[in-house]
């Protein structure tokens, strides 16, 4: 670990989690190139070859289930059954954790969490030893802030900015000063179990937590455990202050941000006052309660010792005045570590990132369609022994097998997962139209696809475009409360750019079909057709129209399945949206009467009888 | 490593109550419990199985394969012998267990249907690869889930015969016991569970009583025509739920050393077997089940 120079708070996370066997979930989180990996392999090294199990991104799902080896075309008769590798695993590390398909990030997340690994020997699942740690890397930038969740413990690396450091690291001279070594780490250790926690750390550690705003109680105790881990590691024998807070930062930070992300700070500070003064109300009552029964009652066995009761009591009194400012120090020092996590500080990036969010290949999970012979992930044993079947009669067997089975004979499981469609609205928020009602009715459109989607296992975006911009309101989701706190508010007036929009639209379908390979990318467009506002501000209403067609005949090479609904109704239709709609090789809809329920139900009644034809 | 033992949970009465019906009764056909991260959800499934005679917690993980659920050939056998011979996957050893599914919104499309044919029915049909074969596979099904990732499919939702909402605590005292337990155990498994073992023989000695006194538990037309009503007051349209209501009701009765089901018995069953199967309003944000247990409050205050 010493080939990391500075980190110092980085490095004390991970040896918490070291020290403490119940920390077994820890992140690690930074941007490119700070030294997530370099960390990752350090921890590794605490730990023996056979111990350690480095999962690739790419592992299948029957891998992580543990598999059957068969050896079809070999002749030892040694037992062939491949445990799961996380079986009897002392540590797990992951470095790509955010290219992992999303099935199998569930999977191995639940695998650690639950301790037992179903095993294959008919006696039933087998725990696995209760020591496994879990170590991943996530890059800051990642979108899906979701992957921060599954850790107990997640340390930051943060870019250093001093010159001399800068200097050392990249010299980076493996001879310097070792810092934690390994004894260090087992000293601690056996320090541990002796380690206490006084009522008056309990109490801060609950109210940190409840001020942050995170409801998870797990945090709680992974918070105490923390600071006891932190304790052990500096020869305390309590729990002190300082550790708490120090805890806080590793345990909390990236909980944060499981407030839904718009609304964090405002309502962790709407929450933490209320907090405070219920809390306050509280505290002075018990404690004077307290104060006067400490003496007499059971030990409140917070720890083994008995000696701590009495510290306890006296530590109350001294820190009671104090207690509701320092809650508020380390909240508002996580809420800096936790905005420094979720913050997007690079949209750019999002575009090559967004494709690995999910891998849809084939083969892997999923139902079977037919049997093929280019080797898949699966051997289909039915089909292998049927293709066999005809030659027994004229092949020898090999030694120790029933059957003799050559290797042309090998079938593999083609499977496929069923796959919903992606349905992006593009909605014209221009002032041409009556805009801020179709507005709502296109917001009470996405959310009943979506009531829908995961049946369907549809996704649903969308994209506005009015003045001169474009913004996508909705990426891509199924997830019905995530979409209904992203459209609350959506404005609408102004010029009409047509072209801008229809630009926008065709490279998020491109990217979409690129990340998922058998998602086909749907194109709703709301509008009258009538563009008045050029890709760069300020062009003619007839260059605004010619830009317009062009991007739509763009469209239309793409082959993108399009619909264009029609804003203007009865008479006063001019004919446009139906003129583009022809350009874009697209399907107009014109709807009298436009209702959220009109266009979600021509919408499904489009996709799904065709989703049936696939 | 032991569980944590299910009378040490502070708090979370409800998804104690609905989580015991179903290890006495297991017809009731399985509880959902929704909630945030870290309220006790997986502990108290496993610790569950403690306190039931014979029965253990089997894992069905979120993306297993369907070979692994449903059971496949047995390949070494069948290379080694030529003979065909089944291995046995999780529904197998689900029966006359709890299956339970952690995140169960995130089941994988082709799990939740294998999942729904062998709840339905009791059995799993086998219908592959040259294999016929079918085995019993009644099951307890528990699943927990959070909201915020997504919904469950109707049908699925169906299926469960319970639902919990569970929330975390907002207490500082409360929380601090929880800790304060949590931290105990971790210190010491076998002195903990040495501190709880008389409440739990308790425990499991009063769910064989119910087990026990069950059958024997009566429901006059009256209560019947109550739970109807209700149902139809409510606009639910599934027939499952009313027998769900009555035969929680039942159960609850058994629980509580009675014979015969009283009214509060229904209106405690409908809390737990209703929420689910109110028609939602995607747009409105009221919860579904605060309205229910408003009408339910609305109720017992007339009937009294």
């Amino acid at each position: 670990m010493n080939r990391l120079i500075g980190q110092m708070k980085a490095k004390r996370g991970i040896a918490a989690a070291m020290i403490h066997p119940y920390l077994d979930r820890i992140c690690i989180a930074g941007a490119i190139g700070t030294g997530k990996t370099t960390l990752l392999e350090a921890a590794a090294q605490y730990f023996s070859k056979e111990e350690t199990v480095i999962l690739p991104a790419h592992v299948t799902t029957e891998k992580l289930l543990g598999e059957k080896d068969i050896t079809l075309l070999l002749q030892d008769e040694k037992k062939n059954v491949t445990d799961s590798p996380l079986y009897q695993a002392k540590v797990v590390v992951t470095d790509q954790f955010a290219l992992m398909p999303a099935s199998n990030q569930h999977m191995l997340v639940q695998l650690l969490k639950n301790k037992d690994i179903p095993h294959d020997n008919n006696v039933g699942s087998i725990a696995s030893p209760r020591t496994a740690k879990w170590f991943y890397c996530l890059n800051q930038n990642i979108q899906d802030k979701q992957l921060f969740q599954y850790a107990k413990l997640c340390v930051q690396l943060l870019p250093i900015f001093e010159e001399a450091e800068r200097r050392e690291a990249i010299q980076s001279s493996a001879d310097k000063k070792y810092e934690l070594r390994k004894e260090e780490i087992e000293e601690a250790k056996q320090r541990l179990p002796a380690v206490q926690v006084s009522k008056a750390m309990l109490r801060l550690a609950v109210e940190v937590v409840l001020g942050s705003g995170c409801n998870n109680q797990e945090a709680d105790i992974d918070l105490v455990e923390t600071a006891r881990a932190l304790a052990a590691l500096d020869a305390d024998e309590s729990v002190q202050q300082w550790h708490v807070e120090e805890a806080a930062g590793y345990v909390l930070a990236h909980r944060m941000g499981e407030l839904s992300e718009a609304s964090v700070t405002e309502e962790i500070e709407q929450q933490s006052e209320q907090e405070y003064t219920a809390s306050e109300s509280q505290n002075n009552k018990e404690h004077s309660a307290e104060e006067g029964a400490v003496n007499n009652d059971k030990p409140e066995n917070i720890t083994t010792g008995e000696s701590i009761e009495k510290e306890a009591s006296q530590n109350e009194q001294k820190e009671t005045g104090g207690k509701e400012e320092e809650t508020e120090q380390i909240v508002a020092a996580l809420k800096v570590q936790s905005e420094l996590l979720f913050t997007k500080r690079n949209d750019r990036l999002s575009g090559f990132q967004g494709k690995h969010q999910e891998n849809n290949q084939l083969g892997g999970n999923g139902r079977m369609i037919r049997a093929v012979m280019k080797p898949t992930e699966t051997l289909s044993l039915h089909h292998t022994l049927s293709a066999a079947a005809p030659y027994m009669k004229i092949r020898e067997p090999r030694k120790g097998m029933a059957w003799a089975i050559e290797k042309e004979d090998m079938r593999f499981k083609l499977k496929e997962k069923q796959q919903g469609f992606t349905i992006l609205f593009l909605v014209d928020a221009s002032r041409s139209i009556a805009a801020k009602k179709q507005m709502q009715v296109v917001k009470g459109a996405v959310m009943e696809l979506l009531r829908q989607a995961y049946q369907k296992r549809d996704r649903v975006g969308l994209v506005s475009f009015r003045k001169t911009e474009v913004i996508e309101e909705l990426p891509f989701t199924n997830k019905f409360a995530e979409a209904k706190s992203k459209l609350r508010d959506i404005p609408t007036g102004g010029k009409t750019p047509l072209a801008a929009g229809l630009k926008k639209a065709l490279t998020l379908c491109e990217k979409e079909r690129r990340s998922h390979h058998q998602a086909v990318p749907y194109l709703v467009l709301l509008t009258d057709g009538n563009a008045n506002e050029t890709l760069k501000p300020g062009g003619t209403a007839a260059q605004a129209r010619s830009e317009a067609y062009h991007m739509a005949r763009k469209i239309a090479a793409a082959s993108f399945p399009v619909s264009v609904i029609d804003t203007q109704s009865g008479r006063n239709r001019f004919g446009l949206a139906e003129e583009l709609a022809a350009v874009l090789d697209g399907e107009y809809i014109s709807l009298d009467v436009l209702t959220d329920q009109a266009i979600a139900r021509t919408i499904q009644n489009k996709l799904h009888p065709l989703a049936n034809y696939k | 490593m032991k569980n944590y033992p299910f009378t040490a949970i502070v708090g979370q009465d409800k998804m104690k109550k609905a989580l015991i019906v179903n290890g006495i009764n297991p017809k009731i056909g399985g509880v959902l419990i929704q909630g945030e991260k870290g309220t006790a959800k997986s502990t108290a499934v496993r610790a569950l199985a403690d306190v039931l005679a014979d029965t253990s917690v089997v894992n069905l993980p979120v993306s297993a394969t369907e070979d692994r659920v449903v059971g496949t050939l047995d390949m070494e056998h069948i290379l080694k012998t030529g003979e065909k011979r089944l291995e046995s996957g999780i529904l197998a050893k689900a029966d006359q267990n709890i299956l339970y599914v952690d995140e169960v919104n995130l089941l994988e499309d082709h799990l939740v249907d294998i999942l729904l044919d062998a709840a339905a029915m009791g059995v799993n049909r086998i219908e592959r690869e040259g294999v016929s074969y079918e085995h019993p596979s009644r099951f307890v099904l528990v699943g927990t889930m959070n909201p915020e990732e997504g919904t469950l499919r109707p049908q699925l939702l169906d299926r469960f015969g319970l639902c919990v909402d569970v929330a975390s605590e907002k207490n500082v005292e409360e929380r601090m016991e929880v800790v304060r337990r949590r931290l105990d155990f971790e210190q010491d498994q076998q002195q903990f569970e040495e501190r709880y073992v008389q409440a739990q023989n308790q425990l499991s000695k009063q769910i064989q009583q119910a087990q026990i006194l069950l059958p024997t538990v009566e429901i006059s037309d009256r209560l019947i025509g109550i739970v109807a009503d209700l149902s139809i007051e409510l606009g639910i349209e599934s027939h499952r739920a009313d027998i769900t209501v009555i035969t929680t009701a039942q159960t609850l009765a058994a629980w509580k050393q009675r014979t015969a089901v009283q009214l509060e018995d229904i209106y405690e069953a409908a809390e737990l077997a209703l929420p689910h199967r109110l028609i939602q309003d995607p747009i409105n944000d009221t919860s579904s089940s605060e309205a229910l247990a408003m009408i339910l409050q609305n109720k017992v205050v007339e009937h009294q």
